[in-house]
């Protein structure tokens, strides 16, 4: 009972974490979102490869393959194109010993970098794809390793950026600062910037 | 049936994934001089209902 309890208490702080998270983007960033569909967002509980599957069947476009199902389990957070929605999982299993400020700063995170996400997907141009191994090198060698371990084919790498930074910028007018901070590059500041529509 | 290219998501393989992505968060910040400290969203917005969710 208390174990239940703890999940709907999470739950809950994972609902209003995303929702807060939607209410800090810039309003053109909303406005872009809400453009290209990418308003709607689901909280689970549940691993999102199955979640994911069943809601592909559902809308008549196939399921995963067992690897592919296997290989969401572990996302926390994940964009889904073709039903124009996010889909978080607050019970992914590498959150569950955060403390509850960890965790609502890393909710927020994995929404502000599927939300870049989207927007990359369609705005990012095939040149910016092409270069996602050069502007990998040029990137803060702790996001840049990040994405490197976590297994994306070089022609992800791009998307990664663009979601990684952009989760960085988001954080930080809650501290108090805006602009281009000076860890981050003009060429990757300007990229973030014009495919997320990041003005701040 | 139409197969889509299956979606990529966020990988948190263990806590130590997220230990990772923290700590260079909190490297970043403290380069410029920044209290890594998340502030938090403040109480208020959290009761405000949501407009934007379908």
């Amino acid at each position: 009972m208390a174990d239940e309890d703890a999940d709907v208490d999470r739950t809950t702080l994972a609902e209003r974490s995303v929702r807060s998270a939607w209410r800090d983007l810039p309003t053109y960033d909303r406005e872009l979102l809400q453009n290209v569909g990418a308003s709607q967002w689901q909280v689970t509980r549940e691993a999102l490869g199955g979640v994911v599957d069943d809601l592909l069947r559902s809308a008549g476009l196939g399921g995963l393959r067992q690897p592919e199902v296997r290989a969401l389990d572990d996302a926390a957070g994940v964009w889904i194109e073709e039903l124009r929605l996010v889909l978080v999982n607050a019970g992914q299993h590498a959150l569950a010993e955060l403390d509850d400020r960890t965790y609502e700063a890393m909710l927020a995170r994995i929404a502000w970098h599927e939300w870049a996400h989207a927007l990359s997907v369609v705005r990012a141009t095939a040149d910016d794809v092409a270069n996602g191994e050069r502007l990998l090198a040029l990137a803060p060698a702790g996001v840049a390793n990040v994405i490197r371990r976590g297994g994306y084919r070089r022609g992800e790498y791009t998307h990664e950026l663009v979601a990684e930074i952009y989760a960085l910028l988001m954080s930080r007018p809650r501290r108090g600062q805006r602009g281009q901070p000076s860890w981050l590059g003009d060429e990757i500041y300007d990229l973030v910037r014009r495919v997320s529509g990041w003005s701040e | 049936m139409e197969r889509v290219e299956p979606p990529k998501g966020y990988v948190l393989a263990n806590k130590e994934t997220v230990e990772e992505i923290i700590a260079v968060e909190a490297e970043l910040l403290r380069s410029e001089g920044i209290n890594p400290r998340w502030p938090g969203f403040p109480e208020a917005e959290h009761e405000h209902e949501h407009d934007e969710k379908q």
